[in-house]
């Protein structure tokens, strides 16, 4: 079934409510539906379902039945981690009593409060979760649409891009080039195309030692710039050019049948190219009437959207302040939004919300590995998620340090993907 | 942990509470309960982070206290207990303490 756009823009609040009002006190436990089950999705729902024993009655739609992280997927593609320890299943989240749907959510009505399913039939929610990550922009980087990217993957969403861009690397020729189109602000992941440079030239340093790697960038500036600039330098000496906007890298056009990227009419031949293109929203909150441009506008106070107070927008997709875009965002802004779910549907105690968010990086993984990180908290002003205060290492660490951020970024993944998709 | 303690005292940044003093409030621990959230994320895997459920509230103040101090030193945890008031170190504390590990 489809639903018009139109149909449920158009009405007002006041018959939502009327029509939400029965189906709260006309059934026996009230109904939250999570539509994605990612960083912010399924812990969402796992918080919802566990700290609410049961009253609440939890459904979590995610058409992928194993979810491969995009953190960490940089450390595949350096060679240090398994695709497989990247794939996580919702058996336990399953048993946990949530009812997982393996579906696309392809519309919402908000005025009938119901999700509709591509694979037929609709869901009727008291409170709705949108965690959809995002989409690229069609048309923002000239040359390149989705149709692009077998040749020239983003291997920005976890999966089988992720697979397509490592196996192009280990193809290609000695000496080859590995050219990367990075994004513009704002996109998820901030230190991450920086940080996959770093483990592609890791890859390149043991496997294809005369490999290049240049990195066209339209950013003036980048995430831990400083650390990554001195681990470049430190590691792969040589290897690795960036061009940014004085040097042409904000007029960039690519061309994925002749594997060339034009720089401000300069022509480069990539043996690889990676595009990672501009972001936006994933579709449902666009379909659901939940932008301002290209992202969902929150509530700092309960991630609730600034257009509909029973919908809560999670992570990458939700425009909030000052979190960035980052897995770890999303699992902090779910369990806010899940205390919020549980004390509006069952009366459980509500308290002031606290964010937090730490981003380790990996420059180098062989022999002495080299981690990094940065991290803030965050709190909730009328305005924004507001940060209190954060940190980042520094250059010049000494090399034991960098060995522990990396061996504490490792318990972190096990921790944190526990935390969202349950003990395996 | 004395030694700790001792040279806790003496570094002390003015907005640190004395370890004497936290271990005086009692602890919230649903409150607790909700702020432990944060810890989840890291805590509970294994390996270089060490899991917290169980641990004594005494410990888990000291701890908190020795972050916020600068005795311990790691820039994730000193940031952590930086954003906690005494409230909620105290809540953090009691809360732990109830966990099975």
């Amino acid at each position: 079934m489809t639903l018009n756009r139109r149909h449920f823009m158009g009405t007002g609040a006041a018959l939502a409510a009327a029509l939400s009002a029965p189906m709260v006190m006309g059934q026996s436990r009230p109904r939250v539906v999570v539509v994605g089950g990612g960083a912010g999705g399924a812990t969402a729902a796992r918080y919802i379902a566990k700290d609410s024993n049961g009253a609440i009655d939890v459904t979590l739609i995610e058409p992928s039945r194993t979810y491969y992280t995009c953190w960490f997927s940089n450390l595949y593609l350096g060679g240090v981690r398994t695709f497989d320890s990247l794939g996580h299943t919702y058996g336990a989240l399953a048993a946990d009593g949530i009812n997982v749907v393996h579906d696309y959510a392809v519309g919402v009505d908000r005025d009938a409060k119901t999700v509709s399913l591509a694979g037929g039939g609709s869901l009727p929610y008291d409170r709705l979760i949108l965690s959809p990550g995002i989409d690229f922009k069609d048309g923002a980087m000239p040359g390149w649409d989705v149709s692009a990217q077998n040749a020239m993957p983003h291997a920005y969403k976890g999966g089988s891009q992720t697979q397509l861009l490592k196996a192009q690397l280990e193809a290609m020729p000695e000496g080859g080039r590995f050219i990367m189109v990075a994004p513009p602000n704002p996109y998820r992941c901030p230190p991450g195309p920086y940080e996959r440079v770093s483990m592609v030239a890791n890859y390149f340093k043991y496997n294809n030692p005369t490999a290049s790697i240049l990195i066209v960038d339209l950013k003036e500036k980048f995430s831990k710039q400083a650390l990554f600039e001195e681990g470049w330098q430190r590691h792969y000496s040589g290897m690795i050019e960036r061009l940014g906007p004085d040097f042409g890298g904000a007029n960039v056009s690519v061309n994925p049948a002749e594997m060339t990227v034009d720089i401000d009419g300069a022509v480069e031949k990539g043996d690889v190219v990676n595009v990672i293109p501009a972001m936006q929203a994933g579709r449902i909150v666009h379909q659901a009437g939940l932008t301002e441009g290209d992202w969902a506008p929150v509530n700092a106070a309960d991630m609730s959207s600034k257009m509909d107070a029973d919908i809560h927008i999670l992570g990458d997709a939700s425009a909030q302040g000052d979190m960035p875009k980052s897995g770890f965002s999303a699992n902090s802004q779910a369990k806010v939004a899940a205390m919020a779910v549980r004390g509006a549907l069952t009366d459980s105690r509500v308290f002031p919300a606290k964010y937090s968010n730490t981003c380790w990086s990996l420059i180098h993984a062989v022999d002495q590995p080299d981690g990094v990180k940065v991290g803030a908290n965050y709190e909730a002003t009328e305005e924004k998620i507001a940060s209190t205060g954060g940190f980042i290492s520094q250059p010049g660490e000494d090399v034991g340090l960098r060995a522990d951020t990396y061996r504490e970024s490792l318990a972190w993944y096990d921790a944190i993907t526990s935390d969202m998709f349950g003990a395996a | 942990m004395m030694l700790a303690l001792v040279c806790a005292t003496g570094v002390s940044a003015e907005d640190v509470a004395p370890i004497d003093a936290l271990l005086e409030i009692e602890g919230d621990v649903a409150y607790g309960e909700y702020l432990a959230t944060e810890c989840t994320a890291c805590h509970g895997g294994g390996g270089r982070i060490p899991p917290l459920a169980g641990l004594p509230r005494e410990y888990m103040l000291s701890a908190l206290h020795d972050y916020k101090s600068g005795v311990r030193e790691n820039a994730t945890m000193k940031n952590v207990a930086m954003a906690l008031g005494d409230d909620e170190m105290a809540a953090l504390a009691a809360f732990f303490e109830t966990e099975t590990p």
